[in-house]
């Protein structure tokens, strides 16, 4: 009888180990440095914060700090409240000098440049043209959308609102405008500057591992537990098609790199069936054509974000010429008709999860 | 001790030894099936977070399909969990981009309704990957 006992005893450690053994094989990677994340709605979009980090308090602290300065930014950034931009807004008509705010400054510094790089496509003075089409109404939950009229669209068209328009004088933070048709509307470039300034902010506060992404446009710093930052690119065709694969494309993130993504399923009005998305062209006035999405990879967010709306106007055609002028290596674009175009160096990182056949164009 | 006790009795095989044995392949089975066969691929989708405005979020299973009634700044969202799957089926918002986006079906997948304040992510134990890009 003891025997018996003895030998339950003896089966049961035996299992024991063997469950343990199991156990340990079939556990995943061991993560030394804990995750923490945290979904804000703010910047008119939803913010995701992925922290990496073995602090918690800390963590909590950095995401603070960083939901504070996209709420700050938004409403110095918005171009028809009634923050830093807006005021700017309402006084460019004057066509004297007036006063506005560094950050104010600073942005139209960085995109004077920027447009003249992009050879116009890029143009954040055309704010007049965005009303026109009402993407300042979007978020109105009362409003309707009606079609702008060709003539009201040639109208300012010819007026030719550009970022040369605009005279800064670095001394006095003072600016003016030369034309009475320039207002000025930072959506192309906003959310990119804003990511960059969140993430010195981490830096600056020891977060050395992290992951922005505002609306599926993001930047990483360091790595996710010691390997890069893994990222998905949403398949456009989701959006009619809802058996169509989530993600189009596979990319990995190394320090500092952000990716950015212009498409005209994002945001859009439906009118009498058809589609106006928000990404207007400057030479047409209208919604630009030929592009469904662009995917722009490089290090400065803010570049990101203003060239991946340049290639996106610049179309399938165009984009090669204004992403070298951009000095943009990584580019995926795919076009209204299905085609997907990478320049080279995209090409060798991305990893396409689709049958179709990829155009390399040099 | 044990040892030590097990060597008492003779090495001869009695009932009790094969119910143990029996047992412990079992186990061994189970075991597998549990955390081999039974654990999800990377990138599938093991429950649905909700965030309601700034509250904590919630998680949701996936296992039962159903229809989840949230409350928002605006008014009612639908959200509809299949096979797996979840997405926006009724919003109170003009524009309806959170309905536009169609299925979640991918772990880290996200969508909004930001005039609500209602977010939905798909999480899964290992994500394929740490963030979408390319639009809400």
């Amino acid at each position: 009888m003891l025997g018996v006992r003895g030998d339950v005893i003896n089966s049961i450690f035996y299992v024991i180990v063997i469950a343990a053994l199991i156990m340990a094989g079939c556990s995943s990677e061991e993560e030394s440095l804990e995750l923490h994340q945290q979904q804000l709605f703010t910047f008119g979009t939803l913010v995701d914060i992925s922290l990496v980090t073995d602090d918690p308090e800390q963590a909590q602290l950095a995401i603070d700090m960083v939901s504070a300065e996209f709420d700050r930014l938004h409403t110095d950034w918005h171009p028809w409240q009634d923050g830093a931009l807006g005021q700017v807004n309402k006084q460019l008509s004057s066509l004297e000098f007036f006063s506005t705010s560094p950050s104010v400054i600073s942005l139209l510094q960085q995109s004077n440049l920027l447009s003249e790089k992009s050879a116009g496509l890029f143009n954040p003075a055309i704010g007049k043209l965005i009303k026109l089409w009402q993407f300042d109404q979007l978020e109105n939950e009362q409003f309707q959308f009606t079609m702008p009229s060709a003539e009201a669209v040639q109208s300012l068209l010819q007026q030719k609102p550009q970022m040369q328009d605009i005279v800064i004088n670095n001394d006095t933070m003072q600016i003016k405008s030369n034309n009475p048709a320039v207002s000025l509307d930072f959506g192309a470039f906003a959310k990119g500057v804003a990511i960059e300034r969140v993430i010195k902010i981490l830096k600056a506060n020891k977060i050395q591992n992290a992951l922005i992404n505002a609306g599926g446009d993001l930047k990483v710093i360091g790595t996710k537990n010691e390997r890069p930052w893994r990222i998905g690119i949403k398949n456009p065709d989701q959006a009619q098609n809802p058996s169509a694969p989530a993600v189009i494309a596979a990319i990995k993130l190394h320090s500092d790199e952000s990716l950015f993504t212009s498409g005209n399923y994002e945001r859009f009005f439906e009118f009498q069936g058809k589609h106006y998305h928000h990404i207007i062209d400057p030479r047409t006035g209208y919604p630009g054509r030929g592009t469904r999405s662009v995917t722009v990879l490089t290090k400065d967010a803010g570049l990101a974000d203003a060239a991946s709306t340049a290639l996106f106007i610049a179309g399938p055609e165009q984009w090669p010429e204004i992403a070298r002028k951009m000095g943009i290596e990584y580019v995926m674009l795919i076009s209204t008709d299905d085609r997907i175009y990478l320049s080279p160096a995209m090409a060798e990182r991305i990893e396409l999860l689709t049958d179709v056949e990829p155009e390399i164009i040099r | 001790m044990l040892n030590q006790k097990s060597s008492v009795s003779k090495a001869t095989i009695k009932p009790a030894d094969i119910i143990i044995i029996i047992s412990a392949c079992f186990l061994t089975v189970w075991l597998y099936s549990v955390f081999w066969f039974n654990d999800s691929l990377p990138g599938d989708a093991v429950s649905l977070q909700i965030q309601i405005a700034d509250n904590p979020p919630e998680n949701y299973s996936l296992d039962t399909d159903r229809v989840i009634k949230i409350e928002g700044t605006i008014g009612d969202s639908l959200i509809e969990i299949k096979q797996g799957k979840a997405r926006f089926t009724h919003s109170p918002c003009r524009n309806k981009f959170c309905l536009f986006h169609g299925w979640l079906s991918t772990a880290g997948d996200t969508t909004a309704c930001l005039p609500n304040r209602i977010s939905i992510s798909l999480k899964g134990k290992t994500s394929a990957y740490d963030a979408i890009a390319g639009g809400k």
